[in-house]
């Protein structure tokens, strides 16, 4: 029901700009160069950070699935991200120790080829969002929070207790991963296969908004029971775009795995599903391409912050703060105007 | 006689000790416009709210064109086109009307898993959609915000909806519910040449309204039907005056 949603009215949906594609080329188009920059500067540290980036804005925008269109605040998606990168992580081990990871009732060996590895990660983390969808879903507002959370828990504690992959230590890929016979691993190649990813992402979301099954998922989270009221089995389009969105989370995950050719529990610790939720609402949850926007700027702000700072997380929480009562529609969407159209309102009232 | 399109039988449903519909049982005939009327706490809302699948009863049975659809949940008997409006309005506020009564349409004819389509692009979606538009004087309106609408306007966009599913029963909650005196003349317009095409299970407290639309009223007391007939016949009747008309 539409009282249920957790989110400040402001902070939902804007009638909707139309989804233009422009802003998502031009974020494309930003991002092919920074190789080229980063190169010239000899500068591979500014290459790593972009990499890490584009990665946290697909797991962004992927989340904004859930959150943006369908108003679930979801705090399992990290947990989806990390069982994307153990996925990478637990094959390559298994291929480079070359024992089977599972031998009873045949033997499955691992793998270190990602055109393997990759489809198996992402089916994973859909496999375990469409289980655990199937029990919250059943809750709305600050209950889907909560259960979100707690699944998302057990998954990191699962991952700490289990010896065999690491443990609290984490788990080093040791082997080379390749797809089929290249190594996409060199940075430059690698960085380029996640924009192209993020491309692909956002295409289908921004798309996604206006096709029958998202005004359908945006319809529901404006108001369930008018839905249900024209035919709508609610329950199954959330479940779908819980999965869907899960799923593609997980692929981010698998990519943070072989950037770092490492993954720990840390990478599915609850406060990554809180940073992905902070990111995409810090940059706008009502346009495809606005967790881009928040994902950059929060990486951003924790690089030069904690280099300046060891409070750096406060200053991050004002800044906050501040787009929350003065941007409620994320950075994505600023403009001196509208802001000064919300002050001058502000003041009159 | 034809079978009725909505037939109600023996429907109990108790919260603790209080009986909200008490063996309540009602027979709507295809093509007639049939209002429920009775004091408050007769359990209107609890009967509309078994016949549209938000609550179970716990007893007795539900058969709409025939088929028992007491165990069906809400969506399904939606599809089967019993369209209802609210008494407090329920609309999508962010969306256009036009948005809203396609939404009504696609949802209509079928599943809507289609993900890379730009949706309502269809021009028998669109011509649909006017004509719902039309039928209950908002097609002007077609791109305006639902949060741009008067309380008025809303009602005749959820009206639009309902026509828009393919209705077979268009089931009213206090279509007047809230409305001025010009509204709610422009509604009961409205409802009088809806009522042609039709067929509507009514529930309103106005009873200038219900006795000038309804073909058939049934009169709910303590959550029993204790008479239906033709408006002359309700007039009329004793028990009726007794229970309800003769004290408000």
């Amino acid at each position: 029901m539409s009282e249920h949603n957790p989110l400040p009215r402001n902070v939902r949906h804007k009638p909707h700009h139309a989804e233009s594609v422009w802003p998502i080329l031009l974020i494309l188009a930003l991002l092919a160069v920074v190789p080229v920059v980063a190169t010239m500067l000899d500068d591979l540290f500014l290459l790593r950070f972009f990499t890490r980036a584009v990665i946290f804005s697909i797991a962004a925008v992927a989340l904004n699935i859930a959150l943006g269109y369908g108003a679930m605040v979801s705090l399992a998606h990290g947990a989806f991200m990390g069982l994307g990168g153990y996925t990478i992580g637990v094959l390559a081990s298994a291929d480079f120790f070359s024992e089977p990871l599972v031998s009873v009732p045949f033997a499955i060996g691992g793998t270190s080829d990602l055109l393997v590895s990759v489809p198996v990660a992402v089916a994973v983390s859909a496999g375990f969002a469409a289980i655990i969808g199937l029990i919250c879903l059943r809750t709305t507002g600050m209950y889907f929070i909560m259960i979100t959370l707690a699944f998302n828990q057990m998954l990191y504690f699962l991952f700490v207790a289990w010896e065999r992959f690491g443990g609290e230590d984490g788990l080093q890929i040791l082997s080379e991963l390749r797809v089929s016979d290249m190594d996409p691993t060199g940075r430059i190649p690698f960085f380029y296969i996640c924009v192209a990813t993020l491309g692909l992402v956002l295409l289908f979301t921004n798309r996604l908004a206006r096709s029958p099954f998202g005004l359908v998922l945006r319809g529901i989270s404006q108001n369930e029971t008018r839905m249900t009221a024209v035919g709508i089995p609610v329950f199954v389009y959330r479940w779908v775009a819980f999965t869907i969105s899960g799923a593609l989370t997980g692929l981010a995950g698998a990519y943070l795995a072989i950037s770092q050719m490492f993954v720990s529990p840390v990478d599915l610790y609850w406060i990554r599903s809180a940073d992905l939720v902070v990111m995409a609402v810090l940059g706008g949850i009502s346009v495809a391409w606005g967790p881009v926007v928040g994902a950059f700027f929060f990486l951003a702000a924790e690089l030069l912050l904690s280099s300046w700072s060891i409070y750096w997380n406060m200053l991050l929480g004002s800044f906050i703060i501040l787009v929350a009562i003065f941007l409620p529609s994320g950075l994505a969407l600023f403009s001196p105007l509208r802001l000064l159209r919300t002050y001058r309102r502000s003041s009159d009232g | 006689m034809a079978d009725p399109i909505l037939k109600v039988e023996n429907l109990t449903k108790r919260f603790g000790g209080l009986a909200a519909s008490n063996n309540l049982s009602l027979e709507v005939r295809e093509g007639t416009t049939h209002a429920v009327i009775g004091p408050n706490g007769a359990g209107k809302s609890t009967m509309i709210a078994q016949l549209q699948g938000e609550l179970r009863p716990d007893s007795g049975r539900i058969l709409f064109e025939g088929r028992d659809i007491t165990g069906l949940p809400s969506h399904a008997r939606a599809r089967l086109g019993i369209a209802r409006t609210f008494q407090v309005t329920s609309v999508l506020p962010e969306f256009t009307v036009f948005t809203n009564v396609a939404l009504a349409i696609q949802a209509g004819r079928g599943h809507s898993f289609q993900m890379f389509r730009t949706a309502h692009r269809d021009p028998s979606i669109r011509a649909d959609a006017e004509r719902s538009l039309a039928a209950v004087r908002l097609a002007d309106r077609s791109a305006s915000l639902v949060s741009e609408l008067s309380h008025g306007e809303r009602r005749q966009l959820e009206l639009a909806i309902a026509i828009a599913m393919k209705s077979r029963m268009l089931l009213l909650d206090e279509p007047l519910a809230g409305m001025g005196r010009n509204d709610s003349m422009f509604m009961v317009q409205l409802l009088s040449e809806l009522k042609q095409r039709y067929t509507i299970l009514l529930v309103e407290h106005d009873m200038a309204a219900v006795f000038h639309l309804a073909d058939r009223i049934s009169v709910l007391v303590a959550g029993e039907a204790i008479a239906t007939g033709t408006p002359e016949e309700i007039r009329g009747n004793r028990k009726v005056q007794n229970a309800y008309l003769g004290h408000s």
